[in-house]
């Protein structure tokens, strides 16, 4: 096991209020990461590349985990994933889609693409609060993941 | 038209060279058939010109059997549909077919058609002469209507049913959504000020989640009734002692809490849809463990018997508790859509569970019953055939 550290999170979500929903469970879990937020699939690839409003790096540190909506507009859910699983640059950084789809399609899709967990939002706070804690101790004090 | 005198299409005698071939009565039998006939009947030159017609014929084009003589056959017929009866014709007299039979619609001389079955066949040919062709024709335009409308009810039914599953996909997401962040900001509010709130707002704000909540229940039971009344059913061997030693280690918790006891006796195997089964079993023992009164833990016992038919057997299962019961009266209330025999605040439920139970027991070609009275539990029985083919399994 490795020691703690307060890796950022980053989470592309478009709806105002589920990001303010996961702001808050981190907050309530205690746990010491950080959490960013981008609105969109083309915004979550300008801040991975640094491209667009994202071009300086300082803006943008590497992220330890990415939590992804499927269904956003302008890059959808499924083509970010896809984009980043396929660049030798991102691939590592694991990635959980956080959906309200329960289809089986999106499950199906999203692990061919190469995603590491695929979770439904939870219905209430509570559940939210365990998804995060859930989530962030598996991923970064569970597993080893590669340093760069 | 009986006469043997050649027709107004000059030279054909029928008497002579059709209709009495073999001479004699046999000739004589043909023509009263030919003219009696109810189906419309007539006789052409292999190019297709009538020699003549029958009055069922005539009655079928709106003309007089002496009006036809002499005019084409296919000029009888819908200008897109003369190719078929050309293309018959073709056939037959190759030596391809012996008779063609064509649907075909008919233009008639007051511009209005109709729907014909159209069979054509050669007579015999003689001295060196091609035969003549037959045609017999009937009026299908009303089978022709039916169809058309069964065939538009059908798309109409399967675009209602497409329709349907669209608004399920529609509720699943769009209606919970909405309710998801009223439960969460709801929640979240608790949170962050229920300390500071006296008594009566924060019974508001317990209320407003628990309404919240229980709309979650309906929309996801109201869910699983839409998927299991559109999807197609599985079949497979399924175990259903299994299915419930499965159900009551998810329930162990439950069973813990309410102190009930459950026996179980032996199930059988049999053909059904393993997770309809599931859910089948699922709703009647989350039933009969939830209806009883506090002071009373709940004792439940589930068990079957065969019963032998005569084409083929069937089990009868009963789940079997003592709890609360209710009136024989209310008994099909409980397998009405949203039936409730009482407030959501006494039990909780969506009335959905059991019309549910029902619907997964008729797909499979079963009953479910239910005999109770009150303060004496409730008996439900289920009957289900040993072996339902993959007909009995209704696929929609």
């Amino acid at each position: 096991m490795t020691t703690p550290r307060p890796v950022t999170l980053l989470m592309a979500d478009d709806d105002e209020d589920d990001r303010l929903f996961a702001r808050n469970a981190l907050k309530k879990s205690r746990l010491a990461n950080k959490i960013r937020f981008v609105e969109d699939g083309q915004e979550l690839l300008d801040y991975l590349h640094h491209t667009g409003n994202y071009a300086d790096p300082k803006l943008a540190p590497r992220p330890g985990l990415i939590l992804l909506d499927l269904d956003m507009p302008r890059v959808d859910g499924m083509a970010a994933l896809k984009a980043i699983k396929s660049s030798p640059e991102l691939r590592s950084i694991p990635i959980v889609i956080l959906t309200t789809s329960t289809a089986e399609q999106d499950i199906v899709q999203s692990y061919d693409l190469g995603v590491n967990s695929f979770i439904t939002k939870p219905v209430t706070f509570d559940q939210l609060v365990a998804v995060m804690e859930g989530v962030t101790q598996y991923w970064f004090q569970l597993v080893e993941l590669p340093n760069r | 038209m009986v006469s043997t005198e050649p027709s107004s299409g000059g030279g054909y005698r029928p008497r002579a060279d059709v209709t009495q071939e073999s001479a004699g009565d046999h000739g004589e039998r043909f023509r009263r058939a030919f003219d009696h006939a109810v189906v419309g009947m007539a006789i052409a030159e292999p190019t297709g010109e009538i020699l003549e017609a029958n009055a069922a014929f005539g009655r079928l084009v709106l003309a007089t059997p002496d009006e036809l003589a002499g005019r084409r056959l296919e000029d009888l017929i819908h200008p897109s549909d003369r190719e078929s009866v050309r293309h018959g014709w073709q056939q037959i007299r190759v030596g391809e077919k012996p008779s063609v039979e064509c649907e075909v619609r008919c233009l008639r001389e007051d511009g209005t058609l109709v729907w014909l079955r159209l069979s054509q066949a050669a007579l015999p040919a003689n001295a060196g002469r091609e035969g003549y062709l037959i045609a017999q024709a009937q009026d299908i335009t009303e089978v022709h209507e039916s169809r058309e409308a069964s065939q538009g009810f059908m798309q109409e039914l399967e675009r209602s049913n497409r329709d349907l599953q669209e608004f399920a996909r529609v509720a699943s997401h769009d209606l919970q959504e909405p309710l998801r962040k009223i439960v969460t900001f709801g929640a979240m509010l608790d949170d962050s000020c229920g300390d500071t709130l006296s008594e009566e707002p924060r019974l508001y704000l317990a209320r407003m989640c628990d309404a919240a909540i229980r709309m979650q229940h309906l929309i996801n039971d109201l869910l699983i009734y839409s998927r299991v009344s559109s999807q197609p059913a599985e079949h497979d061997l399924v175990d259903l002692g299994g299915v419930v030693q499965d159900l009551l280690q998810d329930l162990a918790e439950d069973i813990e809490r309410s102190g009930a006891t459950v026996e179980l006796d032996a199930l059988p195997t049999l053909h059904a849809d393993p997770s309809r089964m599931r859910q089948l079993f699922h709703n009647l023992l989350t039933n009969a463990l939830k209806y009883h009164r506090p002071d009373d833990p709940p004792r439940v016992s589930i068990g079957s018997e065969k019963l032998e038919g005569e084409t083929r057997d069937r089990y009868r299962i009963y789940v079997r508790d003592q709890g609360i019961g209710f009136d024989q009266n209310d008994a099909d209330k409980i397998f009405e859509m949203f039936g409730r025999l009482h407030g959501h605040q006494t039990f909780e439920g969506t009335g959905l569970g059991l019309s549910l139970c029902r619907r997964i027991a008729e797909q499979h070609d079963g009953t479910l019953e239910v005999a109770s009275s009150p303060g004496r539990g409730a008996t439900f029985t289920l009957t289900l055939p040993a072996r339902a083919g993959s007909d009995d399994l209704e696929t929609t």
